[in-house]
């Protein structure tokens, strides 16, 4: 068990050292350079590249990224504040963008167990075909739309909430995009839940169960509940960081300072530092919660054998 | 069945060679139906399905034929009619499309005497032009990714698959680091590499794209790989891309075709992504993202601009949803529910 935890671990390292080396490569491509202002002259240009280490060939510059990385120095912002540590620009961001992410991830499992739940015992009726529809919406359609509907109607017409994130009103200026982000979860872990409820209620051990005399409570919360929930488990860690990266659409409608919005505003002036530095921390944060979904459900499934199905 | 032995009777012409009569076995109470029917009859009894069909066959349509039902181009600018809300004359009466916003009438304000059926943008664009041609641009994108995606997919997953050995095993290390970026990161990293453009967002989107039904034709494959008629072939002589081809791939091709379709409505949502990014198709030409992202500033002032082509976009990819999910029930009925 342990080797194959380390084994695994070891693995990850690899994969995300070889995204790193993507990544850079892909920005060594960008056209245009951070620093190609009309303003500034040749050697102007060549001055700062020399200051920032942007004269070396490509292979040396991807080394001294990863030693001082895993020192934990991610570079500089060239452009959105100059010569700040990338790693403290993310550090200010990634907060509102991970409680975002956690609150409307919790938000959408919360109403999407429920919704599912309430479909599989109601089964075939309005309720059902009432969750079933509410499922399609949120799996189909994107968050922004959403996000764009409820700015719209509850926070224009109705000025009920505000629809501008600001530091003044934490809790109710969140509440808008918390709620959008949180509709594509739910649908899909009330389509999820639905469909494994369905199953383990029709089983024959739920049969038998009952022909023993069991009350309905303990058939549904000790045999059911448990064997139905174990997979919505798996979808949980992957959504969570598509949720996070996914939010930058959501984050420019409500004005929200996140992690998205840095890297669209990255983007828009070739801060290649932080651009790199924020993807790195995306493509970590789903590999780490893949390693930390396949693990657990080793624990808590002990009929999947992490270990590739050698034991007999 | 209760049949004993008693009860079969022979008739006189039961042990006569069967000669041309090829349909001595023909069942009367089931009577065969060609797979190809049988998948018809089953989509048909969809009616989600059927009609998402028929929403999307209008919608193409009128992205073809649209542009060309008034005089305006999507690219023309009136800025003396800036900003104009729908008018069409005809449906004045039901209360919308009549040209008012807050009650009054801007067509009479600023002295326009023509119709713009959907309104104008802030630079008097037609916005009915626009929002056909911007579909048209975005379901392009989008068919031409699933197409391309599609045949990437098949040719990985066949390979890494039916090979095995190192190659799959360093085919899989590509699609774990491939995998490991978020998509939408990759994209745009990918727009920005080679300059906003609709090559660059269709090549985005090739990308990542193509590794989910790589899996899926690499798992299937090696499962048909170990079945008998796949060891037929080998032991007949066949060749390897004859097995590929005409053995496995003919027995994925449902899933495959689901999958794709599937991936439909992901494709118009990243291009809508990137238009909001910043990093969409270049000005003048349309496409619902671009749409959407402009139709954005003006949304608490005039709605019209924002409101239509996001109707248009949930509209399509909900239908393209509900008709992925009625063709995966109907080609491959034992998939249902899962």
């Amino acid at each position: 068990m342990w080797k194959y935890i380390a084994k695994r671990i070891l693995i990850a390292l690899g994969t995300l050292f070889f995204i790193l080396f993507v990544l850079f490569i892909l920005l060594s491509f960008m056209p245009g350079s951070p620093f190609n202002q009309l303003t500034l002259t040749a050697e102007q240009i060549a001055v700062l590249e020399a200051k920032y280490g942007l004269d070396k060939p490509l292979m040396i510059r991807f080394f001294i990224y990863v030693k001082n990385m895993l020192q934990g120095d991610f570079g500089v912002s060239y452009n959105i504040i100059a010569d700040y540590p990338v790693i403290d620009l993310i550090g200010a961001k990634f907060w509102i963008s991970a409680k975002l992410g956690l609150t409307a991830t919790v938000v959408g499992t919360v109403l999407g167990l429920f919704l599912g739940l309430v479909a599989s015992i109601k089964h075939n009726t309005w309720l059902d075909t009432g969750t079933t529809f509410l499922s399609v919406l949120g799996v189909s359609l994107p968050g922004y739309v959403f996000a764009l509907a409820l700015s719209y109607f509850i926070g224009f017409k109705m000025n009920l909430l505000p629809i501008v994130y600001s530091t003044k009103h934490p809790v109710s200026s969140l509440i808008l995009p918390v709620l959008s982000m949180s509709m594509g979860p739910m649908a899909q872990i009330a389509r999820y839940t639905r469909t494994e409820m369905l199953d383990v209620l029709g089983s024959d051990y739920m049969l038998l169960a009952r022909t023993k005399g069991l009350s309905n409570r303990i058939l549904f919360i000790r045999h059911a509940l448990k064997n139905g929930l174990t997979p919505v488990i798996t979808v949980l860690g992957p959504m969570l960081v598509s949720l996070m990266s996914g939010s930058m659409v959501v984050e420019q409608i409500f004005s929200v300072p996140g992690m998205g919005s840095l890297l669209v505003s990255a983007v828009q002036t070739n801060d290649y530092n932080v651009v790199l530095g924020v993807s790195f921390l995306y493509s970590l944060m789903f590999i780490v919660s893949m390693l930390v979904v396949d693990l657990l459900y080793g624990v808590i499934d002990p009929r999947i054998s992490v270990s590739g199905g050698k034991k007999e | 069945m209760n049949t004993t032995q008693e009860d079969i009777v022979f008739l006189p012409n039961d042990f006569d060679p069967l000669g041309d009569r090829q349909d001595i076995n023909a069942d009367k109470t089931f009577a065969d139906i060609s797979m190809t029917h049988d998948i018809i009859k089953r989509f048909c009894r969809n009616k989600g399905a059927i009609i998402s069909l028929a929403v999307i066959l209008i919608i193409a349509v009128m992205s073809i034929i649209g542009p060309g039902m008034n005089q305006y181009s999507y690219s023309e600018m009136k800025t003396s009619f800036a900003s104009l809300p729908p008018k069409v004359s005809a449906l004045s009466g039901i209360g919308a499309f009549d040209g008012t916003e807050n009650g009054k009438d801007m067509y009479a304000l600023k002295g326009c005497d023509t119709d713009f059926w959907f309104g104008t943008d802030p630079l008097g664009r037609d916005l009915w032009t626009r929002l056909w041609t911007g579909t048209r641009v975005s379901l392009m994108i989008a068919l031409i990714a699933a197409v391309g995606n599609m045949f990437i997919g098949i040719i990985y997953g066949l390979v890494s698959g039916y090979i095995g050995g190192k190659v799959d095993i360093v085919m899989q290390r590509i699609i774990e680091i491939l995998n490991g970026i978020p998509s939408l990161v990759v994209m745009t990293l990918m727009v920005m590499v080679m300059r906003p453009g609709v090559g660059a967002i269709v090549v985005a989107l090739l990308t990542t794209g193509w590794i989910g039904t790589a899996r899926m034709v690499r798992g299937q494959t090696m499962k048909i790989r170990e079945e008998e008629f796949v060891q037929a072939s080998q032991t007949l002589g066949a060749s390897t891309f004859r097995i590929l081809f005409k053995d496995a791939l003919p027995n994925i091709m449902s899933q495959i075709i689901t999958m794709a379709m599937f991936s439909i409505p992901g494709a118009i949502f990243a291009e809508s992504f990137l238009a909001f990014v910043g990093l969409g198709i270049p000005q003048p030409q349309p496409s619902l993202g671009i749409l959407i992202s402009e139709g954005y500033k003006s949304l608490t002032i005039h709605p019209h601009m924002l409101v239509i082509p996001v109707l248009v976009l949930s509209v399509l990819m909900l239908s393209f949803n509900l008709l992925a999910d009625g063709l995966r029930d109907a080609l491959d009925p034992k998939q249902k529910d899962q």
